[in-house]
């Protein structure tokens, strides 16, 4: 651990200048617009610095090193269907032209328009519970890339992740938009170079090879071919591209973006340019998570089986020593004692067709492959370089937590608070309640963060947490769009319907796989919307369809 | 194509287009800060 004066001063200084900028921002905001929206402001690098550094938080490298180091190579499809989802949207203007046309300030606000308050409620509070769920696991899993990174004791970490939430919380109160878009540009500046001193790190002390060997050597014939692989697969495949298409255009911190456009055609190339960083977003941190794999399995030793003992037996014997030395050898970062142990457990436990033990080495496996990324970086980066990076991770973490406590308070306090308190707030109350709804967003997070333990790769828990109100939400919009007889019927049924299936995945006890979960909440949001709309259509013009006054 | 001569590809190209557009929005992201800035600027010092 060399995480120095040098280190730590960088990453002070930088937090301090964003927070000194972020303030700065504050006395140029006065009513709603300026404060959610930027008073319909932002330019494309600008909106493309703020969007892309809402949306990588140190939580972003964690879980896609996670992937990578699980599925290998084939984690990189998802970048692929990133950059083809993304470019598309930007081009054609899907959904997002529409709405910001319509000058919505939340997603919602439209299904207000198109059907009736009550769906405007029924999707705030979905995407108000999701996405709290979803940014709920954001500390927990960050506090553990900071105490490895940093040597922060694990006592300091729960104060640690408060203050950075306190960071983000007073410049996003105060400052809204405005104050996000500018930090934001800042803080994208600081991520890019963390990313690519960690990315060069990786290709020169690692290398590209010893990555291909250890995926070769260390997943079993898995980690190249998607379509093959388990825990990828068709059925993962198919829901990631439909996730992703909802999350380019109905995800509240995403589409917010493109409401703050100076317009709609800035909005499109804003999405465009996104789309080549939203492919670094996913692939670059996979590829660390690959190279971790190369750089502990590269120093372990073989498991030596105990001359004479029958697999069963040996299989209880590594499973109890793994019951017993698999936390402390974790907490130290020695992941080379660890990894052929668990490799060992997964052998045995193939070979002697025993669930339960294959069970648990997966989530050794996963638990391993959570912290192997944060090891390495403390290990592969000398000091003064650590400290731009972690300035950049940081900043990359602080943003996120600002984007996010902007969008999803934006739909608690819009689309759920003052709809059921059924009268229009003067713009000052809609302010003050937009900041008391932050406030309690990261009380929330602060508790669902230490008694919550995230089930199966933290990848899916965050997926499934998202597809539970964005399949309804995108289903409902474009079909509200598109079909005059979509109703308000079809639309609580595709909403119900819809997060229940998702919730499944959460239930361990129904064992659906994530891919399931997740194209089962889409054929059912479906299913739902359609039903209810025939059972009792709607009456929409062409003009309400297309949110029209 | 094998997969692997694939991902090598699309990794390889990950990183020279993240590095290269990120180079884009720093410089293109100063200009339009400043000009909102000055935009607000203006405003504030207008007529309410």
């Amino acid at each position: 651990m060399h995480f120095g004066l040098l280190d730590w001063s960088i990453t002070l200084a930088s937090l301090a200048g964003t927070v000194w900028i972020g303030l700065l921002t504050r006395r140029h905001v006065g009513r709603i617009e300026d404060y959610l929206v930027a008073n319909r402001g932002m330019g494309v690098y600008v909106g493309t610095a703020s969007l892309v550094s809402t949306e990588i938080g140190i939580i972003t490298y964690m879980y896609q090193a996670q992937f990578g180091f699980l599925a290998g190579f084939s984690a990189f499809v998802v970048g692929l269907i990133t950059i083809v989802v993304c470019f598309a949207v930007g081009r054609t203007g899907f959904v997002i032209t529409p709405l910001r046309e319509m000058q919505v300030m939340t997603v919602p606000e439209y299904l207000e328009r198109r059907y009736s308050r009550r769906v405007r409620v029924l999707a705030g509070l979905l995407m108000a519970f999701g996405g709290s769920l979803n940014l709920g696991i954001f500390p927990i899993i960050e506090a553990r890339f900071l105490t490895i990174t940093t040597g922060i004791p694990p006592r300091y970490v729960a104060w640690t992740m408060a203050a950075l939430l306190l960071i983000a919380l007073v410049y996003t109160a105060l400052g809204g938009m405005l104050s996000l878009m500018v930090t934001n540009y800042l803080q994208y500046v600081l991520l890019a170079a963390g990313t690519l001193i960690v990315t060069a790190a990786c290709l020169s002390r690692i290398g590209w090879s010893a990555m291909t060997g250890a995926v070769l050597e260390h997943m079993h014939g898995r980690g190249f071919d998607p379509f093959a692989d388990l825990g990828v697969g068709p059925a993962f495949i198919l829901w990631q591209v439909l996730l992703w298409v909802a999350f380019m255009t109905v995800w509240q911190s995403t589409a917010m973006r493109a409401f703050s456009a100076r317009d709609a055609a800035t909005g499109r190339k804003v999405f465009t340019l996104t789309s080549v960083l939203f492919l670094g977003r996913a692939v670059i941190p996979m590829a660390w998570g690959i190279a971790a794999l190369a750089f502990f399995a590269g120093r372990a030793a073989p498991a030596a089986p105990v001359p004479g003992e029958v697999p069963a037996a040996e299989m209880a014997r590594v499973d109890a020593e793994l019951a017993t030395g698999f936390r402390p050898l974790l907490d130290q970062g020695r992941l080379e004692a660890l990894l052929p142990r668990v490799e060992r457990l997964e052998r045995l436990a193939e070979a002697e067709r025993s669930e339960p033990h294959a069970q648990r080495a997966r989530a050794l496996r996963e638990e391993i492959g959570m912290v192997a990324m944060p090891w390495m970086v403390a290990s592969l980066i000398p000091g003064g370089w650590l400290g731009l990076v972690m300035a950049g991770m940081l900043a990359a973490s602080v943003s996120t937590y600002a984007g996010y406590f902007l969008g999803w308070s934006a739909v608690i306090s819009q689309d759920v608070v003052s709809p059921l308190l059924g009268r229009e707030l003067s713009p000052q109350g809609k302010l003050r309640l937009t900041r008391v709804t932050i406030v309690a967003l990261t009380a929330f997070i602060m508790v669902w963060s230490l008694v919550y333990e995230v089930p199966g790769p933290a990848y899916f828990y965050l997926q499934v947490t998202a597809n539970l109100f964005m399949a309804p939400t995108l289903l409902t919009i474009v079909l509200g769009l598109y079909w005059r007889r979509a109703s308000a019927l079809g639309a609580y049924a595709c909403f119900i319907l819809g997060a229940a299936a998702s919730l499944a995945y959460l239930l361990p006890g129904l064992g659906l796989s994530v891919g399931a979960a997740g194209n089962l909440s889409w054929g059912l949001a479906l299913l739902g919307l359609v039903a209810g709309s025939l059972l009792r259509p709607g009456r929409a013009s062409r003009a309400t369809a297309r949110g029209a006054a | 194509m094998s997969w692997l001569i694939l991902w090598a590809i699309v990794f390889y190209v990950s990183v020279a287009s993240f590095a290269l557009v990120s180079a884009l929005v720093a410089i293109g992201g100063f200009r339009e800060v400043r000009e909102l800035f000055q935009a607000l600027a203006e405003k504030m010092r207008g007529p309410q």
